[in-house]
């Protein structure tokens, strides 16, 4: 991977939960299965794949 | 802007286009109560029932408030002796009991009805009442007897600005920004 996929993995996770909990916390989706376990796997599969593709910075 | 930064970013565009529509989709009703049960409860002057099951039509709770109290009554349509019951809230893949009950009823009564404190439900948890967690949950519970059972699920609205929302939405920008960060070149 040309991007940084241990920071992807961790902060897409921790995003995902964070999401959850503030869709919670808005009133706009309770704690659902969707919202607990899929949005952190959301996270993790944006983190990994902006490590994947690697957008931002210099070509090399 | 070049037409590869303009590539790159419609790209993102894309993602994030992806994700927000994943988002929107919970939205979708529930199921309300199912076995014949019927029910009600009037907080702070308002009735509500079965049909209060979604986010946007749910129970709310003005947790803000003090001296509020929950007034419900509740039936079944069918013979309710040695019923039980529970009910729980909802967290991901699990539900969380919060409450049960269990009668021999033997004078076959079909219904019962109460009054709930909702300052007495404040004082159950030990933090302040800023840091009580608002927001939205989903209650799911079940009442069977000799006779029969219903399930039901119904939307909960703990209503107020507390101190974990905005904590929540600091922490999802901020690691929203990190989670971009995995997209730098090393």
């Amino acid at each position: 991977m040309k991007g940084r996929p241990v920071l992807g993995f961790t902060n897409g996770l921790l995003f995902g939960l964070f999401l959850a909990l503030t869709l919670q916390q808005f009133g706009i989706m309770p704690l659902t299965t969707l919202s607990v376990i899929g949005f952190p796997i959301i996270g993790i599969a944006l983190g990994l794949g902006l490590a994947a593709w690697a957008p931002f910075g210099n070509k090399s | 802007m070049s037409d590869n930064i303009r590539m790159r970013t419609g790209k993102l565009v894309l993602v994030l286009g992806v994700m927000a529509s994943v988002l929107i989709l919970p939205a979708t009703a529930l199921a309300g109560i199912e076995g014949g049960c019927t029910g009600s409860v009037v907080i702070d002057g308002n009735t509500y029932g079965p049909n209060n099951d979604t986010v946007d039509n749910p129970i709310v709770v003005p947790i803000e408030k003090d001296g509020i109290f929950a007034n419900w009554e509740g039936q079944v349509p069918f013979d309710n002796e040695n019923n039980q019951g529970e009910i729980g809230i909802v967290v991901g893949p699990f539900t969380i009991k919060v409450a049960d009950w269990g009668d021999a009823n033997t004078a076959k009564s079909p219904g019962n009805s109460g009054s709930y404190s909702i300052d007495e439900f404040k004082d159950q948890f030990p933090v302040p009442e800023s840091l009580i967690p608002r927001g939205v949950y989903q209650l799911s519970g079940e009442h069977s007897a000799d006779g029969g059972k219903c399930t039901g699920t119904v939307m909960v609205k703990l209503e107020g600005s507390g101190a974990i929302g905005i904590a929540s939405v600091v922490g999802a920008g901020i690691t929203f920004l990190t989670t971009l960060g995995a997209g730098f070149r090393r």
